[in-house]
Formats: structure tokens, C-alpha cells, sequence
């Protein structure tokens, strides 16, 4: 060990509390969000707009995904589940009784007669997930590694079930149709916002902190008194929510849902755009999701084929499919941090200027 | 104070421990010594949760803590560090040490006043490394890191399982220099193990000397040199005789 380790500087700096970095760190990270979000919605036309709210409903499930799998390290396969809760909660509770008639009209539990008003939908919606999620967290938590995995796997499985096979409640294999739309894109950036900097708080709090450390390094977190199950129940309840919260978007929005939506395709394309951006790190999420959003919709015009710079290309149909495995591959083996790597952006920012500082 | 007393603990029919002791009051610094399998590193493990003892008991400030789990006793006031390194490598040094405070903080509100994380930085000579990420550090420098962590937890007892492995003549003095001024500072009983017998011998009002499991002498470092058993554990049966 070199002297220079006992040099103390002379200068304690002034740190911030961690409730101010998560706020001006989830913001700073949200910028890229606002910026490409007013963009599209002043100059894009209306099948962009479309596409850019379906792009920031995917970076709220992502940045959900984040806030239990980037802060407790065990991977999460479930999270499209609380999203399908979320949404058919909206249907159930929130969709005209005259919809209702035609669609599920015996409903249990005296649902067919509710109409509530979207917001408290949202509300009961929200506290009913949270129920589920402090239940299937208390199992969750006490496992690790490949077995918590599997678990939250199979309860995408069972709920995707339920949703086919009650149709009495959740009208099973048809769209269930006739929710207000009453949200549109700028509604949806500002939950983006949200929760970016919600996740971002989560991480840098005290209770964050002591969860990286247990995914980092179990028995020293045991030896610290770290308790690595109820701080991985809570962040799974948290990371629960604000999928839900994506799910009630997407209902509000489209407002036309169906059981498949949330199943397969949405984990493993939300998984890939968190790998791809990087699981550690708010801002990985977010990347992650900007960036596979769009080369997504990039690689939708070579699947359907046609004319692409003067060659003539033959229709690719799941070609998009392909790509996401692709992603997920070359990242676990090249970059397994992700592009973005370790740091948060405002972290980045604030090196590169420091640095730009020292070499004047 | 830390009161060890018969321990056993075997492996499928190897003895690890057969019936260890080991004492520490408050602001003590114990030496815990041993030629290699005595059962030094197995007896912290047991002492601080990491294994369940077959029989015997710990006691801490007069509380029994045999069997607990590793957070329970950690709770309690007991912190360790690791022979093999157990940093928290993608978190920064002070991020290190801080989740100890924060987690002590929580736990005990009325022990944790009394940690600063800055000063133990400085302390242990981390405060220019504070920002940089722990797995990036040199294997001496975590080893200074790991002690400071432990200290954030304020802890009554804390063992240090081989805490001058690696480091030279000079680090070592130092490393002596801040054991004896953390015990100074908090008046924590501290359980050093050891090969450096020099260094053990600096530091600690008394020493255990175990072999094949349990405790064969304590006394301090003059008297215990000339203790035939120790000197035939360590020099070997001729030299005794």
C-alpha cells in the first residue's frame, strides 16, 4: 500500500442527503425522457405518438423491473404479471357498466354492478396489487439466486392462467374492450418521470443501499445485520407497484387488453432492454428501454420486407424476436453491466466535468 | 465482555473444535493464536454465527448467543472481518463503511451516535480513496477497509481473522498502531488472530494458543514464551524437552 493511501484531504467535501441525489439524480436521468417526449409530441405524427406511448409504458415496466432485480441481483421474470394485474384491475373496476353488460356480465363478488371513477380505480387497484405482492414477496424473499427465479416465473404463469381461465371475471382469451381512455402520452411521461426518480430514491436510500450490498456480497451483509429478506420484500412490493402502475396506463390508454400482452413477449422484451442498458443502474433502465425501443421499430421495417436502399429484402417475420435474444446473448457474454455500466448518468456528468475541470 | 467456553464442532468426523475457550473483556485486545487447522478461524466463524457450535457456549455481556444466526449476533455487538476478503466490491469505500453505520443506525440508535464515518475513514487511511469503488482496491487496502466497516456497526467485541496478512514490516506496525488506538478511542474488546507472532505480541495483553481444536495456554506474551507446551506447538517437541 502506497503512502499516498494516508493522505487525508484537506477539505471534508459537503455531501448531499441521499433523498436530494435520488430526486436531482432521477431527474437529471429523466431528461433524455422529457426531451425526445415533448419532441414527439409536438412534431411526430399520430402512429409515432402511439408508438412513443407504448415505449414509455415499457421504460415504467422496466424501471419496475429494476428496482428489485438491479438492487437485489436475483433475476425477475414476473413483473409482467403485476403489470396484467394492474391493468385488468383497471377493466374490472373502472369499464362503463353498459360495457360491462356485454362483457363480463357475471361477474363475482357483485363486480358486474361497479363503476368506479378511473382515479379511484387506480387507488383500489393499486392496493389490491400491493396485497398480492406482500404475499408472493414473503416467499420470494426467502429464497435466492436460480430458485427465487423460478418462482417468480411460475407466478407470471398462474396469473396469465387466471386471466385465461376465470373468464367470468377477467373475460379469459378475448380482448377485454370499453375501458376509458382517458390517458394519453404527456400523461404517460410525467408517470415515467415518476417513477424513474422513485426508483432512483429506492436505490440511493439506506434501504437501497444495504440490498446492493446483499446482492454483492451475502455473508458480509449477514455479518452487518443486514436483514437480505425484508429489505428483498420490500423492494419486490415496490418494484410490484410501479408495474402495476405501467398495466393501468396501458389500460387506460389502449383501452382494449387481453390476457397475452402480458405474458412472454413483454418479460423477455423488457428483460432484454434492462440487460442491454444495464441492471444496476436507474439510468440503464432507461437507456436500455430508449434504445431497444427504437431498433425495435427499426428492425419492424426490415420484418415486414420490401425495398431498403435500392435491395429488394424478403419478408423476416420474427425477426424482432430474434434481435431480443440477441441482445440479451451478446450482452450476459460481452458487457454483462450493460451499456451503461455501473454508474448513474448524473454520476457520469459530474465526473466528466470534474475531470474537464482537472485537465485545465 | 466475550466469554467463549467448550465449544465443540466437528465435520463428519473431524474434530475442528474440541471444547475451545477464549475470553475478552471490554477494551482488550486478546491474541488468538495457533499453528494451521488449530480451529482459529472455525472458532470465529462459530463465535459470530457463521457455523452452529455442537456444544458450548457464548456469552456476550452475560447474554448466551450460541447458535444465533450471523445477523442476530451481529446485532448484539459482535463484528468480524474475513480472512478471505468479503468487500462489497461494486459499492464505493465510503459506501462500504456506510452501510454498517446506516445499518447499526437502525438497529441501535444510541450506539451509532457515536460513529462517524468520515472519521473512521481517516482512520484507517481511506479518506483520499473514499469515492473509489471497493473491488478496484488493492488486497491490503480492503483488508484496512474491512475493519473500518466493521467498526461502523460499534461494535463491543470485534475479531479480526488475520487482519496483517499480506502486508509488510511497515504496514503492520501500522496496522498495530490503529487496532491499539480503535480500542483507546471505544474501548471495544478486540480478538486478533494471527501468524505474526511479533505482531500478536505488540499488541495483546494476553494470548490463547490453541492446537487440534482446543486452547493449550493463555497467559501474556512474556509468560506464555516460556510455557514448554507452547514452545513445543511452535518449535517442536525437541526444543521443549
Amino acid at each position: 500500500m502506497s503512502e499516498a493511501v494516508f493522505r487525508t484531504s484537506p477539505t471534508r467535501a459537503r455531501r448531499r442527503p441521499w433523498w436530494l441525489v435520488g430526486i436531482s439524480g432521477g431527474l437529471v436521468t429523466a431528461i433524455p425522457v422529457v426531451l425526445i417526449g415533448i419532441a414527439v409530441i409536438l412534431i411526430a405524427p399520430t402512429y409515432y405518438q402511439n408508438l412513443a406511448a407504448t415505449a414509455a409504458i415499457n421504460l415504467v415496466i422496466v424501471v419496475g423491473l429494476q428496482v428489485f432485480m438491479g438492487n437485489s441481483g436475483i433475476a425477475h421474470l414476473g413483473h409482467s404479471a403485476f403489470a396484467g394485474l394492474g391493468a385488468y384491475g383497471m377493466a374490472i373496476l373502472a369499464t362503463p357498466l353498459m360495457m360491462k353488460r356485454l362483457s363480463i356480465p357475471n361477474a363475482p363478488f357483485g363486480l358486474a354492478q361497479v363503476e368506479l371513477h378511473p382515479a379511484i380505480a387506480v387507488i383500489v387497484t393499486l392496493a389490491v396489487v400491493a396485497v398480492v405482492a406482500v404475499i408472493s414477496g414473503r416467499v420470494i424473499a426467502r429464497l435466492s439466486g436460480i430458485a427465487a427465479t423460478i418462482v417468480s416465473l411460475a407466478f407470471l404463469i398462474v396469473v396469465h392462467s387466471m386471466f385465461l381461465h376465470w373468464p367470468a371475471l377477467f373475460k379469459g382469451n378475448q380482448g377485454f374492450f370499453g375501458i376509458p381512455q382517458v390517458v394519453g402520452l404527456p400523461a404517460i411521461l410525467a408517470c415515467g418521470v415518476a417513477v424513474i426518480v422513485i426508483a432512483r430514491l429506492f436505490r440511493e436510500s439506506p434501504n437501497g443501499l444495504q440490498l446492493r450490498a446483499t446482492a454483492q456480497n451475502p455473508q458480509a451483509a449477514d455479518a452487518l445485520a443486514i436483514d437480505a429478506r425484508a429489505l428483498r420484500r420490500q423492494s419486490w412490493v415496490l418494484s410490484a407497484l410501479i408495474c402495476a402502475s405501467a398495466g393501468i396506463l396501458y389500460a387506460l390508454f389502449a383501452g382494449t387488453i387481453s390476457p397475452r400482452i402480458f405474458y412472454f413477449q413483454q418479460v423477455f422484451m423488457t428483460l432484454a432492454m434492462l440487460i442491454l442498458g444495464g441492471m444496476g443502474t436507474v439510468t440503464g433502465a432507461v437507456f436500455g428501454t430508449l434504445i431497444l425501443s427504437i431498433g425495435l421499430e427499426a428492425i419492424r421495417i426490415f420484418e415486414s420486407g420490401g425495398v431498403v436502399a435500392g435491395l429488394t429484402l424478403p419478408p423476416m417475420l420474427g425477426l424482432s424476436g430474434v434481435a431480443l435474444g440477441a441482445v440479451i446473448v451478446l450482452c450476459m457474454a460481452l458487457r454483462p453491466q450493460g451499456i451503461c455500466g455501473p454508474k448513474e448518468l448524473d454520476e457520469m456528468l459530474s465526473g466528466a466535468l470534474r475531470r474537464l475541470r482537472g485537465t485545465k | 465482555m466475550l466469554s467463549v467456553a467448550g465449544i465443540t464442532k466437528s465435520f463428519g468426523g473431524v474434530h475442528a473444535l474440541a471444547g475451545a475457550d477464549l475470553e475478552c473483556s471490554a477494551g482488550e485486545i486478546v491474541g488468538l493464536i495457533g499453528p494451521n487447522g488449530a480451529g482459529k478461524s472455525t472458532l470465529v466463524n462459530v463465535v459470530t454465527g457463521f457455523l452452529k457450535p455442537d456444544a458450548g457456549t457464548v456469552s456476550l455481556n452475560g447474554r448466551e448467543i450460541a447458535g444465533f444466526d450471523p445477523q442476530r449476533i451481529s446485532d448484539a455487538g459482535i463484528a468480524r472481518t474475513f480472512q478471505n476478503l468479503r468487500v462489497f466490491r461494486e459499492l464505493s469505500v465510503r459506501q462500504n463503511v456506510e452501510v454498517a453505520f446506516l445499518r447499526c443506525r437502525q438497529l441501535r440508535p444510541e450506539k451509532a451516535m457515536k460513529v462517524d464515518v468520515d472519521a473512521l475513514l481517516e482512520e484507517f487511511g481511506l479518506t483520499a480513496l473514499a469515492e473509489t469503488p471497493a473491488g478496484s482496491l488493492p488486497y491490503g487496502t480492503q483488508r484496512w477497509m474491512e475493519i473500518a466497516r466493521a467498526m461502523a456497526t460499534a461494535p463491543d467485541i470485534l475479531m479480526l481473522d488475520e487482519p496483517a496478512a499480506g502486508l509488510n514490516n511497515e504496514e503492520t506496525e501500522r496496522l498495530g498502531r490503529t487496532i491499539t488506538s480503535v480500542r483507546d478511542r471505544t474501548s471495544a474488546g478486540i480478538v486478533v488472530i494471527d501468524h505474526d507472532l511479533r505482531f500478536i505480541n505488540s499488541i495483546c495483553a494476553r494470548i490463547f494458543v490453541m492446537d487440534q481444536g482446543k486452547q493449550i495456554a493463555v497467559g501474556d506474551p512474556a509468560a506464555l514464551w516460556k510455557n514448554p507446551k507452547v514452545v513445543e506447538v511452535y518449535v517442536g517437541p525437541d526444543a521443549a524437552a
